[in-house]
């Protein structure tokens, strides 16, 4: 494997349940959700890592306080081995330049009142002067990248189709020459025939741009379609970084088994099948030990007290989980 | 089920939306047929009319906008597009019930979850068991509704009766929902996306109640409608496909998945990830859906179509017998 992009180490993001003064002389202020708890990921150049859970697991999170746009409560981020975390001002911004983000829903995140030009050029006009042709000729060459007509900036985002308005917000991310890109469930929001079209386009991009991509999104199908590697994450936590096809068709952790023998259309290629039981729980309050113990049909009595580590088991491999950990180290001595 | 007589049908429904860009053509002569404990599947991609369809059968509509132009929905062999609100208010709940994608809004905040199953147990009693005036001790009343709410699987439904809706999880809610058509044991149940709005693993758990339920507590047919393609073959056994307002193609499950026959069915199945190489190259429908204040002539697929032909810009196809009781509205099986 090259050497990683973007790393995070022991990454931590709590979110204060209520920051109000009462709060804080009463001493609720210290109860936080639990949003990113202890997460260390890799992503090296030209890879595609995946990042699957469910609503509340705190997948958008990590990518937000991967990118700044939230701090994080502890650890670091490193962009090329510099941490960025403490970085401010004008440095962070250089920094930015090589790190964008396209989100789930091109309707919030294009401003109605903007033109196409000035949306897609904003993150070069935010960070240096240009003169007006310079621009125009950036935009023209990021809307063609994004398979766009390069007549389209002189319009409005509504003018345009869903599918249309995430190739603007993709040449957007394209405009100042990014290495890594967060793709922040990109076509959640879009029919499956439009799907298609903008996964094959975020393919040729990171062919031909030699791109970093973390690939967020609670549909399987598409992350194991995308990704090099997948990391699975419940409550704050990574549980599981395979490839995918381990992922789909040999998962570990008891989570990563239940979570793809509910995916219809993939459950039977699942080996081992964990019936769905339960509902995630307050991420205020997180099951002591292994967050995954309350809906566990393997839990032991360790797992209520001990947070499992995430454990490399072979190369490109590593699951959370005593279970799986235990049966390593025997299956090592034997 | 060959033999099955028939619950419900739709003869050449026309819905038209009039908006102050022009008249939407929603439904386009719409033929639909629903035996009796039948449970159909309604799928295509959003703007299809599926929704529109769904709220048809059950009155719903909002006229106006909407407008139905030409058809009849025949329900036990009553017209129930001539009916007068009151008849059709009365048929609603123990005649057709729908479950919504988001069950906040079919829940009122401000009722406790008793109140609203209560209330349906007593439409349910006035209505058919005519027994109004004998009343029924409050306790036997709420011993049925626990007995409702275990039946959906709902953990301590005695402290769920006292709460309110927003106390709930989703999951939790749109259990609620299923309850509340156990109590009212409707002919036909019409769900509209319910399980779009929840994660994949509580998803799998409402799908695997409802295919407990159906023929079994909750008798009668069922029109399920999905965006997901993928979740059809989980319990339905038929499956109509609809494309621009109009059904393009309908048979049995299996054979539609299998061995789909209308262009777009084909090109929808291929356009999923799964089974895809990462090269971006995913066969995708090229174009968009067409603008329904203009649809294209003739057959409404032939601008996106790659076996098209002169005639399908010219003539609209009828449906054309594919196989046993399965059809598509295509030149190609002329």
């Amino acid at each position: 494997m090259s050497s990683s992009l973007v790393e995070t180490v022991n990454l931590v993001k709590h979110f204060p349940v209520d920051n109000s003064i009462f709060a804080k002389i009463s001493g609720a202020a210290n109860r936080v959700v639990h949003a990113v708890d202890n997460v260390s990921i890799t992503i090296s150049q030209n890879e595609t890592l995946g990042l699957v859970g469910e609503s509340g697991s705190g997948k958008t999170t990590l990518g937000l306080t991967v990118l700044m746009l939230t701090k994080p409560t502890s650890g670091s981020v490193r962009f090329r081995g510099t941490p960025i975390e403490t970085l401010k001002g004008s440095e962070l911004r250089r920094i930015r330049r090589e790190m964008q983000v396209v989100f789930q829903d091109p309707n919030s995140s294009l401003d109605p009142r903007m033109k196409v030009m000035d949306i897609v050029a904003e993150p070069l006009t935010s960070q240096m002067k240009l003169n007006h042709e310079e621009t125009r000729e950036r935009v023209a060459s990021a809307l063609e990248k994004a398979r766009l007509e390069r007549d389209f900036m002189v319009r409005y985002p509504h003018e345009f189709s869903g599918g249309q308005r995430q190739r603007i917000a993709i040449a957007r991310a394209l405009i100042s020459n990014p290495s890594f890109i967060i793709l922040d469930e990109p076509t959640s929001s879009l029919d499956v025939s439009v799907q298609a079209q903008i996964l094959n386009l975020l393919v040729t991009l990171q062919n031909e741009l030699k791109l970093s991509y973390l690939f967020i999104s609670h549909n399987i199908d598409v992350v194991t379609y995308i990704s090099d590697r997948v990391a699975v994450m419940y409550l704050g936590r990574v549980v599981e970084v395979a490839d995918p096809h381990q992922i789909v068709e040999d998962p570990l952790h008891p989570y990563t088994q239940m979570l793809i023998a509910s995916v219809p259309s993939l459950r039977d290629l699942a080996k081992k099948k964990v019936e769905a039981t339960g509902e995630t729980p307050s991420a205020i309050l997180p099951p002591s030990g292994c967050r995954f113990h309350t809906r566990c049909p393997f839990a032991r009595k360790i797992c209520k007290i001990t947070e499992p580590e995430l454990v490399t088991i072979s190369e490109s491999r590593s699951v959370a989980c005593h279970m799986v950990s235990d049966n390593a180290a025997y299956n090592k001595d034997t | 089920m060959a033999s099955q007589s028939t619950l419900l049908s739709t003869q050449d429904l026309s819905v038209v939306f009039e908006t102050p860009y022009g008249s939407v053509q929603a439904l386009d002569h719409v033929n639909l047929t629903v035996g009796e404990n039948e449970i159909v599947c309604l799928v295509g991609e959003s703007g299809c009319g599926k929704s529109t369809l769904g709220l048809s059968l059950i009155g719903l509509l909002p006229m106006p906008p909407a407008r139905i132009v030409s058809g009849k929905i025949i329900h036990k062999g009553i017209n129930i597009t001539s009916l007068r609100k009151n008849d059709l208010r009365l048929m609603r709940g123990t005649e057709f019930f729908m479950i919504f994608q988001e069950p906040m809004s079919s829940l009122n905040p401000v009722l406790t979850i008793e109140n609203q199953l209560l209330e349906a147990l007593k439409v349910r009693n006035e209505r058919v068991n005519n027994n109004v005036e004998t009343a029924v001790p409050k306790s036997k009343l709420r011993d049925e509704l626990v007995r409702s709410l275990e039946t959906v699987k709902v953990p301590d439904p005695e402290r769920v009766l006292n709460g309110y809706p927003h106390q709930l999880s989703g999951g939790m809610r749109q259990r609620v929902m299923i309850a509340m058509a156990l109590l009212l044991k409707p002919t036909l149940l019409i769900a509209d996306e319910p399980t779009t709005a929840l994660d994949v693993s509580t998803q799998d758990q409402i799908l695997k109640l409802f295919k407990d339920l159906v023929g079994e507590e909750l008798k009668g047919s069922v029109v399920f409608i999905t965006h997901d393609l993928t979740l059809v073959k989980t319990f339905a056994e038929r499956v109509a496909v609809m494309y621009a307002g109009e059904i393009v193609e309908d048979g049995p499950v299996e054979l539609v998945l299998k061995d789909p026959k209308h262009p777009y069915t084909q090109g929808l199945l291929k356009c999923l990830p799964k089974n895809h190489k990462k090269d971006g190259s995913i066969e995708s429908i090229p174009g968009a859906v067409p603008d329904l204040t203009d649809p294209p002539p003739g057959c409404k697929f032939n601008p996106r179509c790659k076996y098209v032909m002169d005639k399908c810009s010219r003539a609209k196809p009828q449906f054309f017998s594919t196989g046993k009781e399965h059809s598509a509205r295509c030149f190609l099986y002329e």
